[in-house]
């Protein structure tokens, strides 16, 4: 009877026990930090997708550009086409350094001096 | 705001939904990833790494389990994985409930006159040395009270398993206990 008593008296002390939570708890300023996080992932999310659609109406608009011009030449030779074929690394460099231009304006400054607290 | 509201909130992208979400299942969460990774310095990244899953998966969830569960399956595989990466542990399957060794000496030295506190850290300590799956099931059972079924949706372990693990996880603790603790007999009789 004792040992029965011993055995349940055991049980209900683990039961207890495991019940209760581990000593470390989590830091207060959890959910906060992890909501700015979230808003950070966010907004680089939106603006990287605006500059992709910024990217892609220019390219496209350029595309549409060339096949205007190129298309009536038909078989006569167009001289700014050869031109910057002969130029290719010149123009090549002051595409990029418009790309990045427009990317450090569109996006890393905004995120950069981007305000807090914005709700989605 | 209960979880259906909730769960619409998110999938339109509303923050302060997400803020109510992580103070409504930080805990369950936090309880989760410390027992399963043992770790309290990894348990912050992985809670947060957790939520953000949450946060970015939410267009899966259909409302077929409670939202509770499917979180609670998140947390697991997010743990799983990065016990897997930091390849401390190594996860052992269904098949394993062998006998578990403990060293006394991992255990803290006892107090000769044991309490209700001392109790709960000497459990929480033989916890902590059992396999994962024992320290998972063990906790998403006593601590957050999930039911079997339950369980098995969140671990993906067969139920007959998870009440396997559940009753050697309890003779473990009780076998440890009365090892390590000789006088435990007459304390509890006067508890």
């Amino acid at each position: 009877m004792e040992m029965k008593e011993c055995k349940e008296d055991i049980d209900s002390m683990i039961d207890d026990s495991l019940r209760q939570p581990p000593d470390f708890i989590i830091p207060a300023s959890f959910t906060d930090k992890l909501v700015k996080k979230l808003e950070k992932q966010l907004a680089w999310k939106d603006l990287l997708s605006e500059f992709g659609i910024k990217t892609g109406l220019v390219v496209a608009a350029l595309v549409v550009m060339l096949i205007c011009l190129i298309f009536p030449a038909k078989n006569d030779p167009v001289p700014w086409l050869d031109w910057i074929a002969r130029n290719r690394f010149i123009v090549t460099g002051l595409i990029g350094v418009l790309m990045f231009t427009i990317l450090f304006d569109q996006i890393l400054l905004k995120f950069m001096f981007r305000k807090t607290g914005k709700s989605y | 705001m209960d979880d259906v509201a909730l769960v619409n909130a998110l999938k339109a992208g509303n923050t302060n939904a997400f803020r109510f979400l992580v103070d409504k299942y930080r805990n369950l969460v936090w309880h989760m990833v410390l027992r399963m990774t043992n770790r309290q310095e990894d348990a912050e990244d992985l809670c947060q790494e957790v939520f953000i899953r949450v946060f970015n998966q939410i267009g899966k969830f259909r409302g077929e389990s409670k939202l509770s569960t499917w979180i609670g399956s998140i947390a697991y595989n997010a743990c799983v994985d990065h016990v897997r990466k930091s390849k401390r542990e190594v996860l052992s399957d269904a098949s394993s409930l062998g006998p578990v060794n403990m060293a006394a000496s991992d255990v803290s030295p006892l107090l000769n006159n044991i309490d209700r506190n001392s109790m709960k850290k000497l459990v929480h300590q033989i916890i902590e040395k059992m396999p994962m799956q024992y320290r998972t099931v063990v906790t998403l059972f006593h601590l957050e009270e999930f039911s079997y079924k339950e369980i098995e949706e969140i671990t993906g372990m067969p139920e007959g398993t998870v009440k396997s693990y559940l009753s050697r996880g309890r003779e473990i603790i009780r076998q440890k206990m009365t090892e390590l603790v000789p006088d435990i007999q007459p304390v509890l009789f006067e508890a």
